[in-house]
């Protein structure tokens, strides 16, 4: 679902994201102010990025966003009876697509029907450090 | 009448004492200098704001993240919305418009699960 841009290059600071820099390879999109220049936007994220899944525009009052939190980007899954069965955090930091992913085929597994015992996977501990890498204990 | 130096450092010590007695309470976060306490521990986002005359947001309210977290097991906020549709223009441009039929959330319960993915381009 695309909604409103979380570093356009002219967002107010202290009032949303950093600014956006295009020199910076960041995409140079100003945020929308009307649903026609949303649409130019969208069109070019769905372009850019090739994005084949079904894109929702929220509205300009960011009806769905505000329902769900959204901004700046998150993950939310809804099981077949129309329950939310996964909301993840508020990105960047909570924006993980892996334990989404999870926690989807879960769900699948589970005939798409949420229940208490279906708990979101923890996330994977952190990977041992290689040998002979800086963190990992040197050999005395 | 003789002043000795033993007077003068004595009566310097006791104006010292007064004076941080006597000096308005500052909390040691707020003095020039500190550290920025973390957000959930500054009294004004601790306490309720009033809301303003002008019906701006107060300062707390502006600077804390939307947190919203929703529940497994609640219901999901329905809504309604039209799907982006790209297309090719007679010159080759690509074109996005909005469909006319619009996609309603709970159309789908009873028959699949979904997955939302807010995001945007930046």
């Amino acid at each position: 679902m695309y909604i409103r841009e979380a570093h356009p290059t002219d967002a107010r600071p202290g009032m949303e994201g950093r600014p956006g820099n295009p020199a910076r390879g960041d995409p140079d999109v100003k945020q929308p102010k009307t649903l026609d220049e949303r649409v130019i936007a969208a069109t070019a994220c769905m372009q850019a990025l090739k994005l084949s899944i079904p894109i929702l525009v929220d509205d300009m009052e960011g009806t769905a966003e505000k329902a769900y939190g959204g901004w700046p980007d998150r993950i939310a899954l809804i099981d077949v009876d129309g329950k939310i069965a996964y909301h993840s955090g508020p990105g960047p930091g909570g924006f993980r697509p892996a334990m989404a992913e999870q926690m989807l085929k879960a769900l699948l597994a589970a005939g798409g029907k949420w229940s208490p015992g279906l708990a979101p996977p923890q996330p994977p501990p952190p990977a041992a450090p290689a040998a002979g890498s800086r963190e990992a204990p040197q050999p005395r | 009448m003789k002043v000795s130096w033993t007077q003068v450092a004595g009566w310097a010590a006791v104006l010292a004492v007064a004076a941080v007695l006597l000096a308005p309470a500052v909390p040691a976060a707020e003095r020039p200098g500190a550290l920025p306490r973390p957000e959930a521990t500054r009294p004004e986002a601790a306490r309720p704001q009033a809301p303003r005359p002008d019906g701006a947001q107060p300062d707390a309210a502006r600077r804390m993240p939307r947190m919203k977290m929703l529940q497994p097991g609640q219901a999901a906020p329905d809504f309604e919305l039209p799907r982006l549709v790209v297309q090719k223009d007679k010159a080759g441009n690509t074109v996005g418009n909005l469909s006319r039929e619009k996609v309603r959330l709970s159309s789908f319960a009873g028959k699949k699960p979904v997955c939302l993915i807010f995001t945007s381009y930046t």
